[in-house]
């Protein structure tokens, strides 16, 4: 068993196949060996987003990992590929602010498939919007100067062509 | 005067600072937002993921018409997002003719000018995936010798070159550069512009990457071409066929083949023309798991390709055309004899049989066709076909191992399928345990029986069966004017059911038969179901 400590002092202890569905526990594990009873402090996850991310690793446990030295056209494919699993889908209806802390502990934590799934669902969020209905939905404003304004929208005269 | 002109710039000056200012205090507050506060990389990966991202083989290319509409608009959703996207050079590695064409008949030339230069120059070195002739259907030669300048830099090229401007010279004649990092190559024309089925040489003979290949109407190529191929699809060759002993030939130089595609093209010579190998010949493909054989000319060209072909289980073949279509086609000669080579056969458990009338042109659920679903153990039989040419296929197939059978007869009353044919088919399912009748209209296992000798002539052969499903719609009740009489041996296990049917118009009785079948070994055991419409 693998103790882990998120940045609110949280311990959550997990199975080693579990906790090892992140590269960088197991880069962790590989270098300070099989017998430590150590904590493994994960200084940028907290407890809330971490029991969220090992749910995600517990029903994943066993599925092959993306090879380290796979090569690029193999990431792309995957990466682009939209279909996410039912399960997953499920799994990531969260709110905003859960979604991205997932996403960011997703690339800290080095868990491939669970980054693809924040970034897809992200995607799919922004899919056939307006850019004003994607700052809505962002709270995002428009910081764009008059001038670049005009430079958009010529641009956009250009992209309705399309 | 001056002063006033003076204050008037001051003020304009003014107003750009505040514009600027106003501008960066709205970017900080951007900044804050939480999508904001994720790496650019991520922030690269959602918008690529928002991008139209097609296959590389046969992508479909209407679909293409739609590419760019679906994220466009994240450019101008703030700065953050405008200078992540424009300094991200795959995000503009997909490129078309619309693109980069200086001029069009709307005289928009600035605009397509900026857009050139603005995709080109994003794209920076990535790899390049090209389509033309898509979205604009008219390619002109000055756009094409812009693109072609990047040639080293194409990963796939899509070209439907119909509407080439320049008649003259073919368009694959301007593709005289190596091209190194092509890894996919369609190349369809209406045939007008291909003499003799030749495709000259291309490339410089240069594309030592090129893994997926279409090509419409053409036969013949540099035999040191194409090796190495992952896909293959070839349409439309008008002119002399290969024959099989030059398309196996050329097939072996392919071992890592997934995906083959011959759609009014292969070896298709008739018997007479052909040049065939020895007969001991087995050309292995070990990673093929979809075969398309479209349009043969006959049952008997595609039986000869699969005998010399050895498939894995998991082989999908799909071979369809109006060669289905006609009730005199000798279907048994589909099949090799042996098909011991042929795994994905030997693999089958299920069988999905579709019968129906009459073969409506332009409707594609109405083209016939027979597949051999490797993937999922299962057969495919639609068409029109008579009783007398699925009788005579049988044999063919390994049905002895088929547990599941899934059936719809929605042929016209008169060509239906007979009691005695239904009885025929199922001896042939000994190992069957679930039956689903999928009933457009009625399977013809009628009636009105009469004596228990009748019945027993009538009893579908099948001593496994566990569940029996009929999925009946309500308007093929409505149009059956007979109740239907189904008689199937059954274990007192079995189960049985009817979906979307109301309950009260279906019965199923159990029946007490007189004797039990030949090789049913208790015949206390031998009930019978009476499946029947009570009332319409």
């Amino acid at each position: 068993m693998i103790v882990l400590k998120t940045s609110d002092n949280e311990t959550f202890t997990v199975e080693r196949d579990v906790a090892e569905r992140s590269v960088l526990i197991k880069n962790m594990l590989d270098d300070i060996g099989e017998n430590s009873e150590q904590a493994i402090p994960l200084p940028n996850v907290n407890s809330s987003v971490l029991k969220k991310v090992l749910e995600y690793c517990e029903h994943h446990r066993g599925e092959p990992l993306p090879a380290a030295d796979a090569d690029t056209s193999q990431d792309d494919t995957r990466k682009r590929t939209t279909d996410i699993s039912e399960w997953d889908q499920k799994f990531i209806t969260v709110d905003q602010e859960m979604l991205f802390e997932i996403i960011l502990a997703a690339n800290y934590l080095d868990i491939k498939s669970l980054l693809d799934v924040g970034c897809k669902t992200v995607a799919n969020m922004i899919k056939g919007k307006t850019p004003e209905e994607i700052r809505k939905l962002f709270n995002i404003v428009n910081d764009f100067t008059p001038e670049e304004e005009a430079q958009i929208k010529k641009e956009n005269e250009w992209a309705e062509d399309r | 005067m001056q002063k006033t002109s003076l204050l008037n710039y001051q003020n304009q000056s003014l107003d750009r600072k505040l514009q600027i200012a106003s501008s960066a205090v709205r970017g900080c507050r951007n900044a804050s937002q939480k999508i904001n506060q994720l790496p650019p990389e991520l922030l690269f990966n959602i918008v690529s993921g928002a991008q139209m991202n097609l296959p590389s083989f046969l992508p479909d290319l209407t679909a293409y018409e739609d590419h760019g509409r679906e994220w466009y608009s994240l450019l101008h959703v703030c700065r953050h997002w405008r200078g992540i996207i424009a300094r991200s050079p795959t995000l503009w590695s997909t490129i078309d003719n619309t693109l980069i064409d200086l001029e069009d008949e709307n005289n928009k030339t600035h605009k397509n000018l900026v857009a050139h230069e603005r995709y080109l120059c994003r794209s920076g070195a990535a790899p390049l995936t090209v389509y033309l002739g898509i979205k604009e259907t008219k390619i002109r030669i000055k756009s094409l010798e812009t693109l072609l300048k990047h040639v080293a830099r194409f990963r796939e090229l899509h070209v439907i070159a119909d509407l080439w401007e320049d008649t003259s010279t073919p368009i694959y004649t301007h593709f005289v550069d190596p091209a190194p990092n092509l890894v996919s190559l369609t190349l369809r024309t209406d045939g007008k512009d291909v003499t003799n089925g030749i495709l000259p040489p291309i490339f410089a003979g240069e594309m030592h990457s090129l893994k997926e290949l279409t090509l419409e109407h053409f036969t013949i190529w540099p035999t040191t071409y194409f090796h190495n191929l992952t896909s293959l699809s070839l349409s439309d060759q008008a002119f002399s066929r290969p024959t099989t002993l030059g398309f196996l030939d050329f097939l072996q130089n392919s071992p890592m083949l997934e995906k083959l595609a011959l759609v009014r093209a292969g070896p298709t010579l008739s018997a007479n023309t052909d040049i065939v190998p020895s007969t001991d010949r087995v050309v292995r493909l070990p990673h093929l798991r979809e075969v398309s054989l479209g349009a043969w000319p006959t049952t008997s060209t595609v039986s000869r390709f699969l005998s010399y072909l050895s498939l894995s289980p998991e082989a999908d073949v799909y071979i369809w055309g109006s060669v289905f279509s006609n009730p005199d086609t000798d279907l048994t000669a589909l099949l090799p004899a042996d098909t011991t080579n042929l795994h994905n056969v030997q693999g089958i458990t299920k069988w999905y049989l579709t019968h129906y009338s009459v073969a409506q042109p332009g409707d594609l659920l109405y083209v016939p066709f027979t597949a051999i679903v490797g993937s999922s153990n299962a057969l495919h039989n639609y068409g029109v076909f008579r009783s007398s040419q699925l009788l005579a296929t049988l044999p063919r197939y390994p049905l002895h191992n088929v547990t599941s059978f899934v059936l719809r007869d929605s042929s016209y009353q008169a060509n239906r399928f007979k009691t005695s044919v239904w009885v025929e088919i199922f001896g042939k399912l000994k190992n069957l345990e679930e039956l689903r009748i999928l009933a457009t209209t009625r399977m013809k296992i009628d009636g009105k029986m009469k004596t228990d000798k009748e019945r027993q002539n009538l009893l579908l052969p099948v001593h496994q069966l566990e569940s029996l499903i009929e999925q009946a719609s309500t308007e093929a009740q409505k149009m059956e004017k007979s109740p239907t009489h189904l008689f199937v041996e059954i274990t007192p296990a079995a189960k049985f059911s009817v979906q979307n049917s109301p309950a009260s118009a279906l019965n199923m009785t159990p029946i007490w038969l007189p004797s039990s079948s030949p090789n049913s070994s208790s015949p206390e055991k031998t009930t019978g179901v009476r499946l029947h419409h009570s009332s319409f």
